[in-house]
Protein backbone atom coordinates (compact mmCIF):
# COMPACT_ATOMS: atom_id res chain seq x y z
CA UNK A 1 0.00 0.00 0.00
CA UNK A 2 1.11 3.48 -0.84
CA UNK A 3 2.15 5.75 1.47
CA UNK A 4 -0.11 8.46 0.27
CA UNK A 5 -2.86 6.03 0.28
CA UNK A 6 -2.29 4.86 3.22
CA UNK A 7 -2.54 8.55 4.70
CA UNK A 8 -5.52 9.37 2.75
CA UNK A 9 -7.27 5.92 4.39
CA UNK A 10 -6.20 7.14 8.11
CA UNK A 11 -7.21 10.52 7.58
CA UNK A 12 -10.80 9.81 6.56
CA UNK A 13 -11.11 7.20 9.47
CA UNK A 14 -10.20 9.63 11.92
CA UNK A 15 -12.90 11.89 10.26
CA UNK A 16 -15.49 9.35 10.53
CA UNK A 17 -14.56 8.62 13.69
CA UNK A 18 -14.43 12.34 14.63
CA UNK A 19 -18.26 13.10 12.84
CA UNK A 20 -20.20 10.08 12.55
CA UNK A 21 -23.05 11.93 14.87
CA UNK A 22 -23.25 14.29 12.26
CA UNK A 23 -23.70 12.31 9.07
CA UNK A 24 -26.59 10.60 11.19
CA UNK A 25 -28.63 13.60 12.08
CA UNK A 26 -27.95 15.04 8.95
CA UNK A 27 -29.35 11.49 7.43
CA UNK A 28 -31.84 11.52 10.24
CA UNK A 29 -33.64 14.99 9.60
CA UNK A 30 -34.40 13.45 5.94
CA UNK A 31 -35.19 10.07 6.89
CA UNK A 32 -37.16 10.43 10.48
CA UNK A 33 -36.25 7.23 10.86
CA UNK A 34 -33.67 5.52 12.75
CA UNK A 35 -32.43 2.76 10.97
CA UNK A 36 -32.44 4.38 7.37
CA UNK A 37 -30.20 6.78 8.43
CA UNK A 38 -27.78 4.34 10.41
CA UNK A 39 -28.15 2.21 6.85
CA UNK A 40 -27.28 5.85 5.14
CA UNK A 41 -24.38 6.14 7.26
CA UNK A 42 -23.01 2.60 7.40
CA UNK A 43 -23.35 2.59 3.44
CA UNK A 44 -21.57 6.19 3.71
CA UNK A 45 -18.64 4.92 5.96
CA UNK A 46 -18.11 1.77 3.60
CA UNK A 47 -17.78 3.98 0.32
CA UNK A 48 -15.32 6.17 1.90
CA UNK A 49 -12.86 3.84 3.07
CA UNK A 50 -13.26 1.51 -0.05
CA UNK A 51 -13.05 4.47 -2.46
CA UNK A 52 -10.35 6.43 -0.51
CA UNK A 53 -7.20 5.93 -2.93
CA UNK A 54 -9.18 8.01 -4.91
CA UNK A 55 -8.91 11.07 -2.98
CA UNK A 56 -6.43 12.81 -4.25
CA UNK A 57 -6.31 15.48 -2.12
CA UNK A 58 -7.00 15.28 1.88
CA UNK A 59 -7.24 18.31 2.23
CA UNK A 60 -11.17 17.95 0.69
CA UNK A 61 -11.91 14.91 2.87
CA UNK A 62 -13.84 16.96 5.02
CA UNK A 63 -16.19 17.51 2.12
CA UNK A 64 -15.80 14.39 -0.04
CA UNK A 65 -17.16 12.91 2.78
CA UNK A 66 -20.02 14.88 3.26
CA UNK A 67 -20.94 14.38 -0.42
CA UNK A 68 -20.79 10.60 -0.41
CA UNK A 69 -23.48 10.78 2.75
CA UNK A 70 -25.63 13.48 1.01
CA UNK A 71 -25.74 11.01 -2.20
CA UNK A 72 -26.45 8.36 0.03
CA UNK A 73 -29.38 10.03 1.28
CA UNK A 74 -30.39 11.26 -1.30
CA UNK A 75 -30.51 7.87 -2.78
CA UNK A 76 -32.52 6.62 -0.07
CA UNK A 77 -34.92 9.20 -0.48
CA UNK A 78 -35.55 8.25 -4.29
CA UNK A 79 -36.19 4.24 -2.88
CA UNK A 80 -38.81 5.71 -0.27
CA UNK A 81 -40.07 7.48 -2.60
CA UNK A 82 -40.96 4.95 -4.65
CA UNK A 83 -41.96 2.60 -2.30
CA UNK A 84 -43.97 3.95 0.85
CA UNK A 85 -44.77 8.15 0.75
CA UNK A 86 -46.93 7.69 3.37
CA UNK A 87 -44.79 5.90 5.95
CA UNK A 88 -42.57 9.44 5.83
CA UNK A 89 -45.29 11.64 5.79
CA UNK A 90 -46.59 9.85 8.89
CA UNK A 91 -43.31 9.97 10.40
CA UNK A 92 -42.88 12.98 10.48
CA UNK A 93 -44.64 14.94 12.44
CA UNK A 94 -43.42 12.71 15.19
CA UNK A 95 -40.23 14.11 16.59
CA UNK A 96 -40.90 17.81 16.78
CA UNK A 97 -42.98 18.50 19.75
CA UNK A 98 -40.65 20.99 21.21
CA UNK A 99 -38.99 23.01 17.92
CA UNK A 100 -41.46 25.62 16.28
CA UNK A 101 -43.82 23.10 14.00
CA UNK A 102 -44.38 25.86 11.25
CA UNK A 103 -40.45 25.94 10.75
CA UNK A 104 -39.92 22.70 10.59
CA UNK A 105 -42.04 21.95 7.86
CA UNK A 106 -40.91 24.65 5.84
CA UNK A 107 -37.68 22.98 6.41
CA UNK A 108 -39.13 19.67 5.45
CA UNK A 109 -40.77 21.31 2.76
CA UNK A 110 -38.36 22.33 0.80
CA UNK A 111 -36.80 20.86 -1.72
CA UNK A 112 -33.60 18.27 -0.88
CA UNK A 113 -31.18 20.83 -2.21
CA UNK A 114 -32.40 24.00 -0.24
CA UNK A 115 -32.57 22.00 2.89
CA UNK A 116 -28.84 20.34 3.08
CA UNK A 117 -27.53 24.06 2.42
CA UNK A 118 -29.88 25.19 5.52
CA UNK A 119 -29.16 22.51 7.45
CA UNK A 120 -25.24 22.26 6.73
CA UNK A 121 -24.85 26.12 6.85
CA UNK A 122 -26.91 26.99 10.39
CA UNK A 123 -26.75 23.47 12.23
CA UNK A 124 -22.98 22.58 11.38
CA UNK A 125 -21.93 26.02 10.34
CA UNK A 126 -19.88 24.96 7.04
CA UNK A 127 -18.44 27.98 4.79
CA UNK A 128 -20.54 28.38 1.89
CA UNK A 129 -17.66 27.50 -0.18
CA UNK A 130 -17.59 23.88 1.35
CA UNK A 131 -21.58 23.54 0.76
CA UNK A 132 -20.46 24.48 -2.60
CA UNK A 133 -18.06 21.61 -2.70
CA UNK A 134 -19.82 19.13 -0.82
CA UNK A 135 -22.88 19.58 -3.43
CA UNK A 136 -21.20 20.03 -6.67
CA UNK A 137 -22.65 23.94 -7.30
CA UNK A 138 -21.13 27.38 -7.56
CA UNK A 139 -21.30 29.76 -4.79
CA UNK A 140 -23.76 32.02 -6.30
CA UNK A 141 -26.18 29.15 -6.93
CA UNK A 142 -25.87 28.18 -3.20
CA UNK A 143 -26.50 31.99 -1.88
CA UNK A 144 -29.70 31.78 -3.74
CA UNK A 145 -30.76 28.21 -2.53
CA UNK A 146 -30.11 29.88 1.71
CA UNK A 147 -32.48 33.26 0.48
CA UNK A 148 -35.23 30.71 -0.88
CA UNK A 149 -34.94 28.49 2.53
CA UNK A 150 -35.06 31.28 4.88
CA UNK A 151 -37.46 33.10 2.87
CA UNK A 152 -40.16 29.61 2.86
CA UNK A 153 -39.19 29.99 6.84
CA UNK A 154 -39.84 33.61 7.23
CA UNK A 155 -37.01 34.31 8.74
CA UNK A 156 -35.02 37.46 8.83
CA UNK A 157 -31.42 37.00 9.53
CA UNK A 158 -28.27 39.16 8.60
CA UNK A 159 -25.90 38.93 5.93
CA UNK A 160 -23.43 39.16 7.85
CA UNK A 161 -23.94 36.14 9.91
CA UNK A 162 -25.11 33.88 6.74
CA UNK A 163 -22.09 34.30 4.65
CA UNK A 164 -19.13 34.53 7.32
CA UNK A 165 -18.03 31.25 9.00
CA UNK B 1 -29.83 44.33 7.72
CA UNK B 2 -29.77 43.07 11.56
CA UNK B 3 -30.84 39.65 12.55
CA UNK B 4 -34.02 39.65 13.68
CA UNK B 5 -33.85 38.78 17.19
CA UNK B 6 -36.80 36.16 17.37
CA UNK B 7 -35.83 34.85 13.96
CA UNK B 8 -32.57 34.40 15.27
CA UNK B 9 -33.44 32.40 18.45
CA UNK B 10 -35.97 30.21 16.68
CA UNK B 11 -33.12 29.02 14.41
CA UNK B 12 -30.85 28.34 17.29
CA UNK B 13 -33.79 26.49 18.84
CA UNK B 14 -34.19 24.11 16.12
CA UNK B 15 -30.40 24.13 16.03
CA UNK B 16 -30.50 22.44 19.19
CA UNK B 17 -33.48 19.67 18.03
CA UNK B 18 -31.64 18.70 15.59
CA UNK B 19 -28.23 18.46 17.29
CA UNK B 20 -29.91 16.06 20.02
CA UNK B 21 -29.90 13.34 17.44
CA UNK B 22 -27.41 10.57 18.34
CA UNK B 23 -25.92 7.65 17.73
CA UNK B 24 -25.63 4.63 20.23
CA UNK B 25 -23.18 3.14 21.57
CA UNK B 26 -24.17 -0.03 19.24
CA UNK B 27 -24.49 1.98 16.60
CA UNK B 28 -21.27 3.49 16.61
CA UNK B 29 -19.67 -0.31 16.99
CA UNK B 30 -21.45 -1.28 13.90
CA UNK B 31 -19.87 2.11 12.42
CA UNK B 32 -16.47 0.95 13.71
CA UNK B 33 -17.17 -2.82 12.71
CA UNK B 34 -17.76 -1.44 9.24
CA UNK B 35 -14.56 0.48 8.97
CA UNK B 36 -13.01 -2.75 9.68
CA UNK B 37 -14.72 -4.78 7.02
CA UNK B 38 -14.37 -1.96 4.58
CA UNK B 39 -10.34 -1.80 5.20
CA UNK B 40 -10.59 -5.98 4.70
CA UNK B 41 -12.12 -5.49 1.64
CA UNK B 42 -9.83 -3.48 0.23
CA UNK B 43 -6.82 -4.90 0.89
CA UNK B 44 -8.58 -8.67 -0.09
CA UNK B 45 -9.12 -7.23 -3.67
CA UNK B 46 -5.13 -6.58 -3.71
CA UNK B 47 -4.68 -10.26 -2.86
CA UNK B 48 -6.75 -11.86 -5.14
CA UNK B 49 -4.35 -12.53 -7.49
CA UNK B 50 -3.47 -15.93 -5.92
CA UNK B 51 -6.52 -17.12 -4.02
CA UNK B 52 -8.79 -16.33 -6.96
CA UNK B 53 -10.37 -19.73 -8.63
CA UNK B 54 -11.76 -20.58 -11.63
CA UNK B 55 -15.35 -21.83 -11.90
CA UNK B 56 -17.89 -21.64 -14.83
CA UNK B 57 -19.71 -18.63 -15.19
CA UNK B 58 -21.90 -20.19 -18.21
CA UNK B 59 -24.88 -16.87 -17.62
CA UNK B 60 -22.22 -14.32 -17.83
CA UNK B 61 -20.99 -15.40 -20.48
CA UNK B 62 -24.61 -14.82 -22.35
CA UNK B 63 -24.23 -10.76 -21.67
CA UNK B 64 -20.75 -10.45 -23.28
CA UNK B 65 -20.40 -9.11 -27.06
CA UNK B 66 -17.79 -11.68 -28.91
CA UNK B 67 -17.00 -10.62 -32.65
CA UNK B 68 -16.11 -13.75 -34.98
CA UNK B 69 -12.96 -14.93 -35.60
CA UNK B 70 -13.00 -13.62 -38.88
CA UNK B 71 -12.19 -9.87 -37.63
CA UNK B 72 -9.31 -8.53 -39.24
CA UNK B 73 -7.75 -8.81 -35.78
CA UNK B 74 -8.00 -12.10 -35.53
CA UNK B 75 -6.78 -12.44 -39.09
CA UNK B 76 -3.36 -10.84 -37.85
CA UNK B 77 -2.96 -12.69 -35.00
CA UNK B 78 -3.36 -16.18 -36.71
CA UNK B 79 -0.43 -15.06 -38.86
CA UNK B 80 1.91 -15.12 -35.33
CA UNK B 81 0.99 -18.32 -34.50
CA UNK B 82 4.44 -19.70 -32.54
CA UNK B 83 5.08 -23.44 -33.92
CA UNK B 84 5.94 -25.78 -31.03
CA UNK B 85 7.66 -28.34 -32.55
CA UNK B 86 5.67 -30.58 -34.77
CA UNK B 87 3.45 -31.88 -32.05
CA UNK B 88 2.02 -28.97 -30.12
CA UNK B 89 1.20 -25.29 -30.68
CA UNK B 90 -1.01 -22.30 -29.45
CA UNK B 91 -3.04 -20.80 -31.30
CA UNK B 92 -5.31 -17.17 -30.86
CA UNK B 93 -8.53 -19.26 -30.34
CA UNK B 94 -10.57 -15.53 -30.12
CA UNK B 95 -9.63 -12.19 -30.64
CA UNK B 96 -11.83 -9.21 -30.06
CA UNK B 97 -11.34 -5.73 -28.49
CA UNK B 98 -14.14 -3.87 -27.44
CA UNK B 99 -13.87 0.37 -27.12
CA UNK B 100 -16.51 2.40 -25.64
CA UNK B 101 -16.22 6.41 -24.58
CA UNK B 102 -14.49 5.67 -20.78
CA UNK B 103 -13.71 1.45 -21.18
CA UNK B 104 -11.20 -0.54 -23.31
CA UNK B 105 -11.58 -4.18 -23.37
CA UNK B 106 -9.30 -6.22 -25.33
CA UNK B 107 -9.06 -10.12 -25.25
CA UNK B 108 -7.03 -12.65 -26.68
CA UNK B 109 -7.47 -16.33 -25.42
CA UNK B 110 -5.59 -18.73 -26.54
CA UNK B 111 -5.81 -22.72 -26.98
CA UNK B 112 -3.47 -25.29 -27.06
CA UNK B 113 -3.43 -27.57 -29.92
CA UNK B 114 -1.95 -31.02 -29.78
CA UNK B 115 -1.17 -32.55 -33.01
CA UNK B 116 -2.03 -36.19 -31.67
CA UNK B 117 -4.78 -38.87 -32.91
CA UNK B 118 -6.46 -38.65 -28.96
CA UNK B 119 -5.56 -36.51 -26.29
CA UNK B 120 -7.58 -38.16 -23.63
CA UNK B 121 -9.80 -35.14 -23.97
CA UNK B 122 -6.85 -33.50 -22.25
CA UNK B 123 -6.87 -30.14 -24.97
CA UNK B 124 -10.57 -30.01 -24.93
CA UNK B 125 -10.35 -30.02 -21.03
CA UNK B 126 -7.59 -27.74 -21.06
CA UNK B 127 -9.08 -25.10 -23.86
CA UNK B 128 -12.41 -25.11 -22.08
CA UNK B 129 -11.20 -24.15 -18.95
CA UNK B 130 -9.01 -21.22 -20.10
CA UNK B 131 -11.90 -19.95 -22.01
CA UNK B 132 -14.53 -20.06 -19.56
CA UNK B 133 -11.45 -18.18 -16.83
CA UNK B 134 -11.12 -15.33 -19.81
CA UNK B 135 -14.80 -14.48 -20.12
CA UNK B 136 -15.56 -14.86 -16.30
CA UNK B 137 -12.88 -12.93 -15.80
CA UNK B 138 -14.18 -10.05 -18.37
CA UNK B 139 -17.25 -10.33 -17.35
CA UNK B 140 -16.59 -9.82 -13.37
CA UNK B 141 -13.84 -6.70 -15.04
CA UNK B 142 -15.85 -5.28 -16.57
CA UNK B 143 -18.26 -5.38 -13.39
CA UNK B 144 -15.69 -3.84 -11.19
CA UNK B 145 -15.42 -0.98 -13.73
CA UNK B 146 -19.00 -0.33 -13.46
CA UNK B 147 -18.75 -0.16 -10.01
CA UNK B 148 -15.93 1.90 -9.78
CA UNK B 149 -17.48 4.35 -12.35
CA UNK B 150 -20.23 4.41 -10.45
CA UNK B 151 -18.98 5.21 -7.17
CA UNK B 152 -16.02 7.25 -8.50
CA UNK B 153 -19.35 9.80 -10.34
CA UNK B 154 -21.18 9.06 -6.76
CA UNK B 155 -18.12 10.57 -4.68
CA UNK B 156 -18.11 13.58 -6.87
CA UNK B 157 -15.96 12.64 -10.42
CA UNK B 158 -16.91 14.47 -12.96
CA UNK B 159 -17.98 12.38 -15.97
CA UNK B 160 -14.32 14.04 -17.83
CA UNK B 161 -12.63 13.28 -15.12
CA UNK B 162 -13.52 9.80 -15.48
CA UNK B 163 -12.98 8.99 -18.70
CA UNK B 164 -9.35 10.94 -18.41
CA UNK B 165 -9.09 7.17 -16.34
CA UNK B 166 -8.29 4.79 -19.62
CA UNK B 167 -10.25 1.90 -18.46
CA UNK B 168 -8.51 -0.88 -19.67
CA UNK B 169 -9.15 -4.40 -19.18
CA UNK B 170 -6.50 -7.04 -21.10
CA UNK B 171 -6.42 -11.05 -21.39
CA UNK B 172 -3.67 -12.13 -23.19
CA UNK B 173 -1.32 -14.98 -23.12
CA UNK B 174 2.83 -15.42 -23.04
CA UNK B 175 4.87 -18.88 -24.17
CA UNK B 176 7.17 -19.52 -21.84
CA UNK B 177 8.81 -21.93 -22.68
CA UNK B 178 8.52 -24.86 -25.68
CA UNK B 179 10.55 -28.27 -26.46
CA UNK B 180 9.40 -31.13 -27.59
CA UNK B 181 8.47 -32.04 -24.32
CA UNK B 182 6.63 -29.85 -22.61
CA UNK B 183 4.59 -26.54 -23.59
CA UNK B 184 4.59 -23.91 -20.78
CA UNK B 185 2.63 -20.90 -21.14
CA UNK B 186 0.98 -18.42 -19.13
CA UNK B 187 -2.41 -16.72 -19.32
CA UNK B 188 -2.57 -13.06 -18.03
CA UNK B 189 -5.97 -11.33 -17.32
CA UNK B 190 -5.28 -7.28 -15.87
CA UNK B 191 -7.38 -4.30 -15.58
CA UNK B 192 -4.91 -0.81 -16.02
CA UNK B 193 -6.33 0.55 -12.96
CA UNK B 194 -6.71 -2.10 -10.01
CA UNK B 195 -3.60 -4.67 -10.00
CA UNK B 196 -5.61 -6.41 -7.02
CA UNK B 197 -7.80 -8.31 -9.34
CA UNK B 198 -5.05 -9.32 -12.13
CA UNK B 199 -4.63 -12.68 -12.13
CA UNK B 200 -1.97 -15.20 -14.00
CA UNK B 201 -2.78 -18.98 -14.56
CA UNK B 202 -0.04 -21.26 -15.83
CA UNK B 203 -0.11 -24.53 -17.84
CA UNK B 204 2.47 -26.78 -18.15
CA UNK B 205 1.80 -29.58 -20.62
CA UNK B 206 3.75 -32.92 -21.02
CA UNK B 207 3.19 -33.43 -24.59
CA UNK B 208 4.66 -37.08 -24.77
CA UNK B 209 2.35 -37.98 -22.31
CA UNK B 210 -0.51 -35.56 -22.76
CA UNK B 211 -1.11 -34.66 -19.30
CA UNK B 212 -0.63 -31.36 -17.29
CA UNK B 213 3.11 -31.38 -15.38
CA UNK B 214 3.25 -31.09 -11.71
CA UNK B 215 6.07 -30.32 -9.64
CA UNK B 216 6.24 -34.26 -8.16
CA UNK B 217 6.62 -34.85 -12.13
CA UNK B 218 9.68 -33.26 -12.32
CA UNK B 219 11.06 -33.15 -8.76
CA UNK B 220 9.74 -36.70 -7.15
CA UNK B 221 7.99 -37.72 -4.39
CA UNK B 222 10.48 -34.94 -2.00
CA UNK B 223 9.20 -32.41 -4.51
CA UNK B 224 7.82 -30.20 -1.19
CA UNK B 225 10.97 -30.29 0.94
CA UNK B 226 12.62 -29.95 -2.16
CA UNK B 227 11.22 -26.70 -3.30
CA UNK B 228 11.06 -25.33 0.34
CA UNK B 229 14.49 -25.74 1.09
CA UNK B 230 15.40 -24.32 -2.04
CA UNK B 231 13.21 -21.42 -1.88
CA UNK B 232 14.46 -21.01 1.91
CA UNK B 233 18.09 -20.77 0.79
CA UNK B 234 17.38 -18.74 -1.85
CA UNK B 235 15.82 -16.13 0.09
CA UNK B 236 18.71 -16.08 2.21
CA UNK B 237 21.13 -15.37 -0.46
CA UNK B 238 18.79 -12.68 -1.66
CA UNK B 239 17.64 -10.92 1.43
CA UNK B 240 21.51 -10.27 2.08
CA UNK B 241 22.08 -8.94 -1.40
CA UNK B 242 19.42 -5.70 -0.27
CA UNK B 243 16.34 -8.05 -1.72
CA UNK B 244 13.06 -7.08 1.26
CA UNK B 245 10.99 -10.20 1.84
CA UNK B 246 8.15 -10.99 4.49
CA UNK B 247 9.09 -13.05 7.62
CA UNK B 248 6.64 -15.43 8.29
CA UNK B 249 5.24 -13.50 11.52
CA UNK B 250 4.12 -10.85 8.94
CA UNK B 251 2.65 -13.37 6.26
CA UNK B 252 5.44 -14.46 4.30
CA UNK B 253 6.97 -17.45 2.79
CA UNK B 254 6.42 -20.80 4.89
CA UNK B 255 6.17 -23.40 2.29
CA UNK B 256 4.66 -24.12 -1.18
CA UNK B 257 1.21 -25.13 -1.09
CA UNK B 258 -1.55 -27.56 -3.64
CA UNK B 259 -1.99 -24.08 -5.35
CA UNK B 260 1.96 -22.78 -5.74
CA UNK B 261 1.93 -21.66 -9.42
CA UNK B 262 5.23 -22.58 -11.51
CA UNK B 263 6.04 -22.49 -15.08
CA UNK B 264 8.72 -24.05 -16.96
CA UNK B 265 11.90 -22.66 -18.38
CA UNK B 266 13.40 -23.63 -21.05
CA UNK B 267 15.94 -25.90 -18.87
CA UNK B 268 13.07 -27.65 -18.25
CA UNK B 269 13.65 -26.23 -14.43
CA UNK B 270 10.51 -25.36 -12.58
CA UNK B 271 10.43 -21.95 -11.63
CA UNK B 272 7.93 -21.19 -8.53
CA UNK B 273 6.03 -18.03 -9.36
CA UNK B 274 4.34 -16.04 -5.92
CA UNK B 275 2.28 -13.28 -6.82
CA UNK B 276 2.73 -9.75 -5.62
CA UNK B 277 2.02 -9.22 -1.78
CA UNK B 278 2.07 -12.89 -1.43
CA UNK B 279 5.36 -13.25 0.15
CA UNK B 280 7.28 -9.33 -0.34
CA UNK B 281 6.46 -5.80 -0.33
CA UNK B 282 4.70 -4.57 -3.40
CA UNK B 283 7.49 -2.92 -4.85
CA UNK B 284 8.82 -6.22 -5.89
CA UNK B 285 6.07 -7.07 -8.13
CA UNK B 286 5.85 -11.57 -8.40
CA UNK B 287 8.92 -12.60 -7.15
CA UNK B 288 10.28 -16.06 -9.03
CA UNK B 289 12.56 -18.67 -7.90
CA UNK B 290 14.30 -21.62 -9.85
CA UNK B 291 14.36 -25.04 -8.49
CA UNK B 292 17.39 -27.04 -10.37
CA UNK B 293 16.36 -30.34 -10.66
Amino acid sequence: MKKKNRQAEQCIEDILLENYDKYYRLAYSYTHNEADAEDIVQNGVYKAILYSDSLENPAYAKTWIYRIMLNEIFEMLKKQRDTSLEDMVLETGKEDRYADIDLLKALNSMSKEDKAVIELRYFEDLKISDIAQILGENVNTIKSRLYRGLKKMKLELSDAWKWEA
Amino acid sequence: MEDNKQDLEKMNQLKSEYENKHMTEKQLESVKATIAAAKQEKRRGRRKVIIQRCSVAVAAIAAFVILPNTSPVVANAMQNIPVLGKLARVVTFRSYEEETDDLKVSVNIPSVDLIAEDTNGLTDAINQEIYDCCEEYCNEAITRAEEYREAFLATGGTQEEWEAHHIEITVDYEIKSQTEDFLSFTVNCYENWNSGSNETRYYNIDIQNEKIITLEDILGEDYVDAVNTSIQTQIQERTADGEVFWTPEEGGFTGISEDTKFYMNQAGNPVIVFGKYEIAPGSSGEVEFEITK
